[in-house]
């Protein structure tokens, strides 16, 4: 953590003033409805990375301005329009869901802002629609889904069902799932984005027997899935296997439901190094004992990484982030290195670990996590 | 699609229309009695889940949450009548549709500021959690069946109250002649407001029991009382029989089509098109019912006057 600090200072320390004096940031997020579980863990990392700096990203003193999308396109639009003309924002950060960013992805990098997106990664960015004022501190959509089909596809599971939401990221997730899974699918279904009650889904997967189901089901949604599955008594009959569903932003409202449930993440609290560690602890204190959540570590790196954007603020920016190593490569994502510090950021520690009995109301989730996912972001310390 | 399938979900429609039915009683009462557009329905209903939350959240035991939302919304329903509805007795639809939206506004931002933005998620006791064993072979939530059953009771109660009681009788001679009934000396302003309060605890008693199933958020009612509307249209404004028949047809409807068009579809046309033209269809279904029913009779199927 020491190392970390210092190669922080270092690297600030390192490079030639610079033209402006202070740095403002646009965080937008889903703070409302089912979603909030989502959108308030972004919200926390966001507040808690920038309490580790001080509140001095890059050296420059640094305001953030919160607002709610409220799940709606046309207000995220809006917001967007507002952080880039009113306030003059040097990056929009946050987001919570692919549909929300795809709307304001062509303003916001044709007025040449930064965007940092701290969950969704749509697959449509990391191919023809790439742009180097793009930033993912996640993933791509597909990535934890393409783990779940390759275990799958490697256990032999035959017969799965698929659902999942019917938006740009639900689309992305099954594509990604297909990718590795090659057996047989008993059946494919996308309900409405915003449906809560899926009974009338369930019985369909009843009458289709299938052997497995995988679902993707974010925030609000997954609970409400998770819950109806295990009321209609499938659980015990048929096994689910979840990506992006079943995280620490849902857990503590699914509650026993989620037991022996399989799931795939690239990141867990038992992961074993010390800024993670420290990262829990500050997150816990600060947000009255609730837990962190992947989409909570996703920010916290995020304002570290609108360092080299502050830096080279006033000069031209630096590398684009996303490789455009090729497109026909869709299960790449974005490797968010900063090309003029020391920090980069590794492959998070893959575990199988236990959740253990901090997390309330919840006794044992076994996590898998994806071997495929070589350059997320976690919180590694330096080299 | 076998007959196990379709029984479950005959009872998933039926556990929705009931639910509306409970929600579509109270408000075709105000509507057929006072003749009052009340938009904020939702919102009772609304409030009868969020208090039900706090009740249990407050006192540990689901019962006294469930007890907590129905007499809560019963006093909130009742308190409105008197504070807001009054005044809107002899006027025009349209200021009634103004006062009531405005009261919409005003509850979603009440219920913002004291629990927040985000989605509310209770859990169930152990004896509503679990399912039942169908004799088909599959397997029923316990939760939806006791919903169901409850909101039959609920109807039974209503079928005797209205046809069997003195209040029962005040109601319906309210429904067919409210003037005749003011000019024959009965308390006109307490029986509204006795009406008004007991409509909107039966939403509040829906509301309560949907938060378990869907989520307990601000502007939750909204989305339910469109298809609120459809049901007391198609049923006939003013008749509690035509609110049970038109939600139950309306759920049933609904649910059915959601479930089994696209299915039905994928045989007349190819699996493709069916795809996309099955959703689409399907949500549209209880609409295109509505109208098909106006046509036929414009007055809905029971008339109460």
């Amino acid at each position: 953590m020491k190392t970390w600090l210092a190669a922080l200072l270092a690297a600030v320390a390192s490079v030639p003033a610079m033209a402006a004096d202070k740095l403002t940031l646009g965080f937008m997020s889903v703070l409302s409805g089912p979603a909030a579980v989502i959108g308030n863990d972004i919200r926390d990392g966001m507040r808690l990375g920038l309490a580790h700096v001080n509140n001095r990203v890059g050296g420059l003193p640094t305001t953030v301005l919160v607002e709610d999308d409220r799940q709606k396109v046309e207000v995220a639009v809006e917001l967007a329009n507002k952080f880039i003309k009113q306030d003059h924002v040097d990056a929009i950060i946050g987001l919570s869901f692919s549909n929300l960013l795809l709307a304001i992805y062509p303003t916001v990098v044709e007025s040449q802002t930064v965007l940092i997106s701290s969950n969704p990664g749509p697959s449509q960015i990391a191919g023809k629609d790439c742009s180097k004022y793009f930033f993912s501190t996640s993933w791509q959509g597909d990535n934890w889904s393409e783990a779940m089909g390759a275990y799958l596809q490697k256990a032999g599971v035959q017969n799965v069902y698929i659902l999942a939401p019917n938006y740009a990221a639900g689309r992305d997730v099954v594509t990604g799932f297909k990718r590795f899974y090659k057996g047989k699918l008993a059946g494919e279904v996308y309900t409405g984005f915003t449906q809560l009650d899926f009974q009338a889904e369930l019985a369909q997967l009843r009458a289709a027997k299938p052997s497995a189901v995988f679902a993707f089901y974010p925030g609000g949604l997954g609970i409400n899935f998770v819950k109806q599955y295990a009321q209609a008594g499938l659980k015990d009959q048929i096994p689910l296997y979840t990506s992006y569903t079943v995280d620490y932003t849902t857990l503590p409202a699914i509650g026993e439901d989620a037991v022996g449930l399989l799931r795939t993440s690239s990141w867990d609290p038992d992961s074993a190094n010390p800024v993670n560690k420290r990262f829990i602890a500050d997150f816990e204190a600060n947000s009255d004992a609730r837990h962190p959540s992947t989409p909570a570590t996703r920010t916290t790196p995020s304002c570290c990484l609108t360092r080299p954007c502050a830096r080279s603020k006033g000069r031209s920016r630096t590398s684009p982030p996303c490789s455009r190593r090729s497109r026909k490569r869709t299960s790449h994502h974005f490797a968010a290195t900063s090309v003029s510090t020391a920090t980069t950021f590794r492959s998070s520690t893959t575990t199988s670990g236990e959740w253990s009995k901090r997390a309330p109301s919840c006794a044992f989730v076994r996590s898998k996590s994806s071997s495929r996912i070589t350059a997320t972001l976690t919180l590694s310390s330096v080299r | 699609m076998t007959f196990a399938l379709v029984l479950e979900q005959l009872l998933n429609g039926l556990q929705y229309g009931v639910m509306l039915f409970l929600m579509a009683a109270g408000l075709t009462l105000v509507l057929g009695i006072m003749n009052l557009v009340n938009l904020a329905h939702g919102s009772l209903y609304m409030v009868g889940a969020y208090l039900a939350v706090a009740g249990t959240q407050w006192s540990g035991s689901y019962l006294v949450g469930v007890a907590v939302g129905f007499a809560g919304t019963l006093v909130v329903g009742m308190a409105m009548e008197v504070i807001t509805m009054r005044p809107l007795y002899g006027r025009d639809h349209l200021d009634q549709v103004l006062v009531t939206f405005g009261l919409i506004l005003f509850f979603n931002e009440l219920i913002a500021i004291i629990w927040g933005r985000g989605s509310l998620y209770t859990s169930l006791p152990a004896w509503l959690q679990g399912h039942i064993n169908l004799f088909t072979g599959s397997r029923y939530p316990v939760y939806r069946m006791v919903v169901l059953g409850v909101g039959l009771a609920v109807a039974v109660l209503l079928w005797y109250v209205v046809t069997r009681t003195r209040l029962g009788m005040l109601i319906r001679a309210g429904a067919s002649n409210r003037t005749m009934v003011a000019a024959l000396g009965v308390n006109i302003r307490l029986l509204y407001t006795v009406v008004f309060g007991f409509g909107a605890a039966l939403a509040g008693l829906a509301g309560l029991m949907a938060g378990p199933i869907y989520a307990v958020q601000p502007g939750m009612g909204e989305l339910i009382l469109i298809q609120v509307f459809v049901v007391i249209v198609i049923g006939g404004i003013g008749s509690i029989r035509g609110a049970l028949v038109g939600a139950i047809i309306v759920g049933v409807v609904d649910t059915l089509g959601r479930a089994f068009l696209k299915p039905v579809l994928a045989t007349i046309i190819s699996a493709s098109a069916a795809e996309a033209a099955g959703p689409a269809l399907a949500s549209m279904l209880i609409y295109l019912l509505m109208a098909v029913v106006l046509a036929l009779k414009p007055a809905g199927l029971f008339q109460s006057r």
